[in-house]
């Protein structure tokens, strides 16, 4: 992640040269969960056969800026990506944005006081707020006719910055960006690989009490450092639960397969 | 010759008013040896005193990194790294918005500004002294260093009977406790591009500089005193007894190992190899 200083400065520099056009323009944003979320990770992702649905999957977003922060989509909402979109994602909303080409956008996923409803439901933004989650998923996982069910809520604070955008304002015509979160990276077998596989089997093996629900506290009690796979660099991670908090900052995307620094 | 990685991001963006084009960042190059002062006897967590007498790792292509922002007299200057839009836009936002890297296998470590290309095999205790090269670094501000693990093999000058051969680190030594010694080997493979990310190096690099830089392996981590070879109980792996064991036989051992040596607290590049 870069320095503020350094974002700040780059921000002014894009819209700097970007407002030469003239005019004024729209600008909006959706977030959306890909099918992975809506509908279900498939059982051919994964190599060790699991298929993932999500009943909820609850993320507190903000802090989105165009640029320079002169335009920004101001306060915090809760979205439950799991909820179906059309393949149009949620509507974040719209900001009037000076004509030109934008190449920087950036946001934060993080816990939230203040946060209100996307398209979540009351209780959800309640218990998001009173958790002080930054992002709570809860689903089963299956192979066969074995069935394991999470819910897990996450404190972690990560900011997208900058997200690499090429994306074109006038007055005629309103530029667009797509925050994109992908749920497979939760269940990654290394933090740094750039081909991890997307695996279950050890997340599977934390159910130490057999009751078919996986815990937070099961996560954690999981050591990951004798394990061949679950790679993590020179992070001080031993246990499954902060393997698996830590694979939550790489969820994050833009447009897609974009990235964010 | 410089890598089209480093030749890119050495140009520099000229944003002062009246300043038009675009100049070489200047750099200098410094020699890189093989660092043996970092070997030294390593206690470790069960009470062994673990003492290496071979050490080879393959490694590839040491970069130098700094936060990727210097100022030349009035004009602020700004790296430029490879990769880029073509519009003069997207070069002028990319001088300072480098790539994204929130996905995994894209580490946050800094910008790089200097490097050392190339495939070495590094026998941390026995090569001390020997050149790997002359690095190029631009004048810059340092804190980390980077390297890739390779898989040895012939290409390398490892012949398919070396242990070494298909493999990223070998370790011999001697492992004591209380009145046992026992004689270890290990050896260990890395996923190939498995990188190093952020090993210390402090120094500020400048037109003058003519430092000696001296890659070391530390077995003993110098800031929270852990050891490579914690974790491995050397009498619980002799079964027979006989005084010898060979750690990579053991998945456990071996995924210790392996997991140990992507810690970058465990190398370090000493500006001062020279003396």
């Amino acid at each position: 992640m870069r320095a503020p200083s350094q974002l700040a400065f780059a921000a002014g520099l894009v819209l700097t040269a970007s407002s030469c056009g003239g005019g004024e323009g729209s600008y909006r944003v959706t977030i959306y969960g890909e099918a992975y979320i809506e509908e279900g990770i498939p059982a051919d992702v994964f190599v060790d056969g699991w298929a993932i649905t999500f009943d909820e999957f609850l993320i507190v977003v903000g802090d989105i800026t165009l640029a320079d922060g002169a335009a920004a989509i101001d306060g915090w909402r809760v979205f439950d990506l799991a909820q179906p979109s059309g393949g149009d994602g949620h509507e974040l909303g719209r900001v009037t944005v000076p004509a030109g080409t934008y190449s920087a956008l950036s946001y934060r996923v993080a816990p939230s006081a203040d946060a209100t409803a996307g398209n979540a439901r009351d209780d959800q933004v309640t218990m998001m707020r009173d958790a002080g989650y930054s992002l709570f998923v809860a689903g089963a996982a299956t192979r066969g006719a074995e069935t394991y069910s999470f819910a897990w809520g996450f404190t972690s604070d990560t900011t997208y910055a900058p997200c690499e955008i090429m994306v074109e304002v006038t007055p005629e015509q309103e530029g667009a960006s797509e925050l994109t979160i992908h749920a497979d990276h939760l269940f990654y077998d290394d933090l740094d690989s750039s081909e991890p596989n997307v695996a279950f089997d050890l997340v599977a093996a934390a159910d130490a009490d057999a009751d078919g629900v996986i815990t937070q506290v099961e996560l954690a009690a999981l050591d990951i450092t004798t394990q061949a796979r679950y790679q993590v660099g020179s992070r001080d991670i031993t246990d499954l639960w902060g393997y698996i908090s830590a694979q939550t900052a790489t969820l994050g995307h833009i447009d897609g397969e974009g990235h964010c620094e | 010759m410089l890598t089209r990685a480093l030749a890119s991001s050495l140009t520099i963006a000229c944003l002062a008013p009246g300043c038009s084009g675009s100049q070489e960042a200047p750099r200098v190059t410094l020699a890189v040896v093989v660092d043996g002062r970092g070997i030294q006897e390593a206690t470790t967590d069960l009470g062994w005193r673990v003492q290496l007498a071979s050490c080879r790792t393959v490694i590839r292509d040491v970069e130098f990194t700094t936060a990727g922002e210097f100022h030349d007299g009035g004009t602020t200057a700004l790296l430029v790294r490879e990769g880029l839009g073509s519009s003069a836009l997207a070069w002028l936002s990319g001088a300072i918005v480098a790539n994204a890297r929130a996905h995994p296998g894209h580490a946050a470590g800094g910008d790089i500004i200097g490097e050392l290309p190339g495939r070495f095999v590094v026998d941390w205790c026995a090569d001390a002294g020997q050149s790997l090269g002359d690095a190029t670094l631009t004048v810059g501000d340092y804190n980390g260093a980077n390297f890739f693990f390779g898989l040895a093999g012939e290409n390398d000058g490892i012949e398919p009977e070396d242990p070494l051969f298909g493999q990223t680190t070998e370790f011999v030594g001697t492992a004591v406790k209380d009145a046992q010694t026992v004689a270890f080997t290990a050896v260990v493979a890395q996923d190939e591009g498995r990188e190093i990310v952020g090993a210390p190096f402090e120094l500020d690099v400048t037109t003058t500089s003519a430092n000696t830089l001296g890659l070391q392996l530390l077995p003993t981590d110098p800031f929270e005193g852990d050891t490579v070879f914690d974790g491995v109980d050397f009498a619980a792996l002799d079964e027979d007894g006989d005084g010898a064991v060979a750690l990579e036989l053991d998945e456990t051992t071996l995924n210790l190992l392996r997991r140990a040596l992507q810690d970058h607290d465990y190398y370090l590049v000493d500006p001062d190899a020279g003396g």
